[in-house]
């Protein structure tokens, strides 16, 4: 938009410049995702609105099986089961276990380019779908994990727990 | 004590966008997934049926797409175009497969499956959600969609056993922008992860040695 330069200047006022400064730092941080595959980023908000279910929690095993999906593939998919939950949005079950695409079974291990893969011990957010079967699915695949940090930091990152826990909230209003 | 905003304001703004472009910037470079393909060259098949364009103009893109780690480095690999098939599901069958999917994935673009054992790289196959965007071939004409050789690099990119990179502007960066024509062509931290996972055969030549200087070899 074309700025008239004659225009007076005045001092910004202060909230609208701290909510735009922490805005512009929410944003910039939640834009190097690795889990991406070339999709658009979408904003933590967003992604909140958007799933059924959002946990915070710790990946107590992980289980890989082969599956034929709803295309024919035939896949390694896992179960990441998920201890320590911490609900932010909606009712989980009493198990949470997350499945996702990619895995390994008798040395043969397959990786998915837009979904990360988990260990035990790793701790992260969980924007999840309900699909058929009642499967909980990350919702908009790879974007619907953000892996944390030991200081509850996004990996890659600064973005901290605390800060989506914000999001969340603000979505949920 | 009276805050003064004025003052304040630019220097919090200044601060946000300094995180903003370290974010940017390449904190860190190319990521190898790990595994990489025995051979020097790897066939593909393309089934080329599509929502977007017709198959003849889908076949000349991905080739492009796929072409760029060859031409555009001096890795010791390459991706070989292989055919037309009617293949429209992908397993760990060793054909390496592109396809079109009527179907959306979330944000995402396009997928790449890649299967692998202790040898290294056995399968890899990549699928565009057909159903989510428009997909163009060329560099113009775009218009909320995307152009398909550079989606493509990015997926071959995987393919060929590349990770993300946070270097913005690079192929393997994780996003890209609607009618991008950038990822077509490498960027150094591309080329550097290509050719980590496949050094050139022949070293590339010795820079020129200025006049006036003598080479002395010691024993």
């Amino acid at each position: 938009m074309p700025v008239d330069l004659n225009t007076p200047r005045t001092a910004p006022k202060p909230r609208l410049v701290l909510s735009l400064a922490v805005a512009l730092l929410v944003a910039s941080l939640a834009s190097s995702n690795d889990a991406l595959a070339q999709g658009p980023e979408i904003p933590v908000v967003e992604r909140a609105q958007r799933a059924d279910l959002i946990v915070v929690g710790e990946v107590e095993a992980v289980q890989s099986n082969w599956r034929v999906n709803e295309y024919g593939d035939r896949l390694i998919v896992s179960a990441v089961r998920l201890g320590s939950v911490e609900t932010l949005k909606g009712q989980p079950p009493s198990t949470v276990t997350v499945e996702v695409e990619g895995g390994s079974i008798d040395g043969v291990t397959l990786k998915v380019s837009d979904l990360p893969a988990f260990t035990p011990g790793e701790r992260a957010v969980f924007f999840l779908s309900r699909a058929p079967g009642r499967r909980l699915v990350p919702n908009l695949r790879g974007q619907g994990v953000m892996k944390l940090d030991q200081n509850d930091r996004v990996e890659g990152t600064g973005l901290s727990l605390a800060e989506i826990r914000q999001s969340v909230a603000a979505a949920g209003r | 004590m009276a805050t003064h905003w004025h003052r304040v304001a630019p220097v919090l703004v200044s601060v946000v966008l300094l995180g903003a472009l370290s974010q940017s910037s390449g904190i860190r470079a190319f990521t190898l997934n790990g595994p990489s393909w025995a051979a020097s060259s790897v066939p593909y098949l393309l089934n080329p049926a599509n929502l977007d364009l017709s198959a003849n103009a889908v076949e000349a893109t991905i080739q492009s797409g796929a072409a760029v780690w060859a031409n555009q480095t001096n890795a010791s690999f390459d991706f070989s175009y292989a055919g037309r098939s009617a293949q429209t599901t992908i397993t760990n069958d060793a054909v390496n497969l592109v396809i079109f999917r009527n179907a959306s994935s979330g944000s995402t673009i396009a997928t790449t499956y890649y299967w692998y054992n202790s040898s290294g790289l056995l399968d890899a196959d990549i699928v565009f959600w057909d159903a989510g965007f428009d997909f163009f071939s060329g560099s113009s004409g775009c218009s909320g969609g995307f152009y398909i050789e550079d989606v493509a690099a990015h997926e071959f990119g995987h393919a060929l056993g590349l990770g993300h990179t946070n270097v913005s502007g690079a192929t393997m960066y994780p996003s890209i922008s609607y009618c991008s024509t950038g990822p077509r062509s490498l960027h150094a931290d591309d080329i550097a992860g290509v050719e980590a996972l496949y050094p050139p055969s022949s070293p590339p030549p010795l820079p020129s040695i200025p006049t006036g200087f003598r080479i002395v070899t010691t024993p």
